[in-house]
């Protein structure tokens, strides 16, 4: 399988002034196509609307779109910062839909929120389909007032599945040591999913910023009885990707470099999966405005991956989510 | 004339907000004949690093031609994250006529040193310090808002509750803002919240029967004030020209409506 | 240097400053036309207290005359404040006959709002016959019994048969209805919510149901959302709560016609957030006099 000429890709995607300064990426061997067979790219986890907590750079559908443009993102799937903290989700929605609107048609891709908590959830839901014609919904357990083991929860996953729609589930916004000191986020579990999907084959679930969440034996379980996809917004350390997708079994020894000293470490610390994880799981997330677009473009190239793998991650497997 | 002590511009996160942009602002400034208003970054209460609140509303200000001579900018600054001190000194420079400073929000109690630290370099400083008793009912709070709700053991704070800093500062000018749970302070105190250098905006739920306070304070006590855009624009407006001649004379009424608050800003 | 751009020079601030005098000093008992007259705007409009509340003392009615000629406030709907009691015969009957007195002492401006407890059927039933005949117009329920409790139901055919507004308080804030139970702050498990109303008038389409308080410290954006498909709920927007966009937002959900002017002895409030709101001049009217006066009328109850 052919290997992508990092490079070339980079070039494209990054553009030239941050390639120069990418350092340790193989020079590969230079395509005899143009920068145009470069892959295009669907960001599955964005985000519009004002972060209370930071001034974002790039807040906002003007000034995201543009950013993302610029890197060959095609398409980008939001969500709306409002929808942790609000009660009135309607309004949440409608003003989402109104801020993709400001970029150009079909660039942003609307994900709106349901809060189970509230009484009128399934019109809320039926809002998100029917009026606003949204390919899929976001929620949020540790910011909203419920989580998987709301007694409504199986019944709202059946009606999303019902509705042909994507459900994102967002593990995290922030990493818990930058939390506001009045503004606590809950702790659950994803765990619940492996059995509940169990009566809905169909369901289209993408986990979003899941990391911390998800254990190697609930990855394993997830991986091998659900069609759950996931994300790549969170994924960190050095070929964390190619860590993924490889599994434990497969890590070579990396040597570390810590405040001057080496150390060798047989396994990627960090790493949960004990069994690979299939490249078709995978989709490309960068939370941006929240992290800079270009660290999840960078991961890319830092692992060894085929073309075939990184097309899908990139774009292909993101497009059969909202198509299929 | 009008002259509001009490607004913002900016975003909340736990609600929308309608009139919250600079722009909707001024425009509610016309239709109600407010001439002038004090104002804050809503932003800024959230942020641990307040400052790039503050440069926001700076560079708005001097952006919307019609501002600069309508709105006055107050900083919101936060004396338990680093770098308060330059921050307070960049926004005495650029004109900023005073701070508003939120404990609960930043997490700290106002008789906390650093607290009482800033609040003295505003009084070297000229700067006006605002006291924001609270900023939404917790009875409607959002679930991630401030812990303190009422009717539970860690009930909403009080003008108790900055009482230590007043005493330990008494001689900074101070705005009390949007006072809700009450006016009762511990006897010592209330001759201490009776000096000129401290002024009540009108905002307040608190502010029950306005006869009754002109007779305790004097009207050189209050100042008109909204509390917008979280609460309506006209209480605090109401709150003056609902008082009869035998209340308070068209001369006391001017006080409130703009002249106690030049006072302070001059 | 200081950057003078919102600081007053001297010269400034004398001008204000004199302006603002020769405003006052230009005749030492005139004023001049104000560009806004907040006064002018709020006595433009009648007055229909649906939610006022006395505890009856001479002090206690003296201030509620004085808020209502202040306002503009022409007839004001007076009961007894809730009580943490538990509502005997006796204790609604001396609640009742309070209202009464004061009913008897200005007749020209309060009218009467009863109170009983469906726990004690036979007696309320008495109450109820008792206060309407003489004069009362609607009630004034508590918390002692949900509105959607059965104990109720006899009696909610009983004030529909006679198209009377059953009005009960009602909250909805954290701690209370469930929805996020994360403090408990208190209140009895018997209060009323928003979804225990719109059980109760699903339940009775015929009849008409009055939600306290809109601006009462509850969550109002939760209230109107669960009333929205009930046209046989009516809410006042009275309380001390007056926070922007309360009166728009209830307009939106509501409707301009389900909307009443209520205090709850927050006059200041209740009033300046009307009139700072978006409606238009006629629905103002609509929610300060119409509405109410169009529900008493159908009960043979209104004003003039």
């Amino acid at each position: 399988m052919k290997k992508i000429n990092r490079r070339d890709f980079c070039t494209a995607a990054l553009g030239t002034a941050l390639v120069t300064q990418v350092s340790g990426l193989s020079a590969g061997t230079p395509l005899t196509t143009g920068k145009e067979d470069a892959p295009f790219i669907i960001d599955t986890n964005v985000s519009l609307g004002n972060w209370p907590f930071r001034t974002l750079k790039y807040a906002g559908a003007e000034k995201l779109g543009a950013k993302l443009k610029k890197h060959r993102i095609t398409q980008a799937w939001a969500g709306h910062f409002d929808a942790l903290f609000h009660k009135n989700i309607d309004a949440v929605n409608e003003a989402l839909v109104n801020e993709c609107n400001r970029f150009e048609k079909g660039f942003f891709q609307p994900f709106g929120t349901v809060n189970l908590a509230w009484p009128d959830w399934e019109e809320t839901l039926r809002r998100c389909h029917e009026n606003y014609k949204m390919k899929g919904v976001r929620i949020y357990p540790s910011y909203q007032t419920f989580n998987l083991t709301h007694p409504d929860f199986p019944r709202f996953l059946s009606e999303v599945t019902r509705r042909k729609m994507i459900l994102q589930i967002v593990g995290d916004m922030d990493d818990s040591r930058n939390f506001h000191p009045i503004v606590n986020p809950r702790d659950y579990s994803l765990a619940p999913l492996v059995d509940m999907l169990q009566n809905e084959p169909n369901a289209r679930v993408h986990l979003l910023y899941w990391n911390v969440r998800v254990s190697a034996k609930l990855l394993d379980d997830l991986m091998a009885k659900t069609r759950v996809m996931l994300d790549t917004a969170r994924i960190e350390s050095a070929g964390g990707v190619e860590a993924l997708l490889e599994g434990n079994q497969n890590q070579r020894d990396r040597v570390f470099s810590f405040g001057g000293m080496e150390q060798t470490i047989s396994e990627i610390p960090w790493s949960r999966a004990a069994k690979p994880v299939p490249a078709d799981r995978l989709t490309f997330g960068s939370h941006a405005p929240f992290f800079p677009v270009e660290n999840n473009l960078l991961k890319l190239f830092e692992s060894e991956l085929t073309l075939e793998q990184t097309r899908a991650i990139m774009e292909a497997n993101a497009r059969k989510l909202i198509t299929t | 004339m009008w002259i509001d002590i009490n607004a913002y511009t900016g975003h909340w996160p736990y609600k929308e907000l309608q009139h919250n942009t600079l722009e909707a602002l001024l425009k509610r400034m016309d239709r109600f004949a407010v001439d002038k208003s004090v104002v804050a970054s809503l932003n800024g209460i959230h942020y641990k690093n307040t400052q790039t609140a503050n440069d926001s509303l700076l560079g708005e200000i001097r952006q919307h031609r019609l501002s600069k001579d309508r709105i006055i900018p107050f900083a919101v600054i936060n004396p338990s994250y680093p770098g308060w001190e330059l921050d307070l000194k960049k926004c005495a420079e650029a004109g900023f006529r005073g701070v508003r400073i939120y404990p609960q929000y930043h997490d700290y109690l106002p008789e906390d040193p650093a607290c009482l630290e800033l609040v003295k370099k505003c009084k070297e400083l000229g700067m006006i310090v605002g006291l924001t008793i609270r900023m939404v009912d917790s009875r409607q709070r959002s679930w991630l808002d401030l812990p303190q709700v009422a009717g539970t053991a860690m009930g909403e704070w009080t003008l108790k509750n900055f009482m230590p800093l007043i005493r330990a500062v008494p001689d900074a000018p101070y705005f009390i803002l949007n006072i809700a749970n009450g006016l009762v302070v511990d006897a010592a105190d209330s001759d201490l919240l009776k000096k000129e250098n401290i002024l009540f905006d009108t905002s307040g739920r608190s502010l029950s029967f306005m006869p009754d306070l002109i007779s305790q304070y004097g009207a050189g006590k209050f100042a008109f004030g909204t509390h917008s855009p979280i609460l309506d624009y006209l209480t605090g407006m109401l709150r003056i020209e609902s008082l009869r001649s035998g209340e308070a004379s068209e001369h006391d009424k001017e006080r409130m409506r703009s002249g106690n608050a030049l006072r302070f800003l001059s | 240097m200081k950057d003078r751009n919102f600081r007053w020079s001297r010269r400034d601030f004398a001008k204000s400053l004199i302006a603002s005098s020769l405003l006052v000093s230009s005749g030492w008992n005139s004023k001049p036309e104000p560009r806004f007259d907040l006064m002018k705007e709020v006595l433009r409009y009648r007055k229909l207290d649906a939610y006022a509340t006395s505890v009856f003392t001479p002090a206690s009615i003296a201030q509620h005359l004085d808020y209502a000629d202040r306002f503009g406030i022409a007839k004001m709907f007076v009961a007894n404040p809730m009580h943490q009691i538990r509502l005997t015969p006796e204790e609604f009957r001396d609640h009742n006959n309070k209202v009464l007195a004061a009913v008897k002492q200005h007749p020209d401006r309060f009218i009467g709002h009863f109170t009983f407890n469906p726990q004690y059927p036979k007696e309320s039933m008495e109450e109820i016959d008792r206060c309407l005949d003489a004069g009362m117009t609607g009630t004034r329920l508590y918390q002692q019994v949900k509105i959607n409790d059965p104990l109720y139901f006899p009696f909610i055919e009983k004030l529909a048969s006679r198209n009377i507004l059953i009005f009960m308080h009602g909250e909805c804030q954290m701690g209370v209805g469930g929805y996020k139970m994360k403090y408990d702050v208190k209140k009895v498990p018997t209060i009323s919510t928003p979804d225990d109303f719109a059980e109760a008038a699903r339940r009775f389409p015929e009849a008409m149901f009055q939600f306290a308080h809109l601006g009462g410290g509850s969550d109002w954006e939760c209230m109107c959302k669960t009333f929205e498909p009930y046209p046989n709920i009516f809410i006042d927007t009275g309380g001390s709560n007056n926070e922007e966009n309360m009166i728009d937002f209830a307009l939106k959900h509501l409707g301009e016609d389900r909307l009443l002017f209520g205090s709850d002895n927050s006059f200041y409030q209740s009033i300046g957030k009307i009139i700072a709101s978006g409606l238009t001049d006629r629905q103002k009217e609509k929610l300060f006099y119409g509405n109410y006066q169009r529900i008493l009328k159908k009960g043979g109850f209104h004003v003039d």
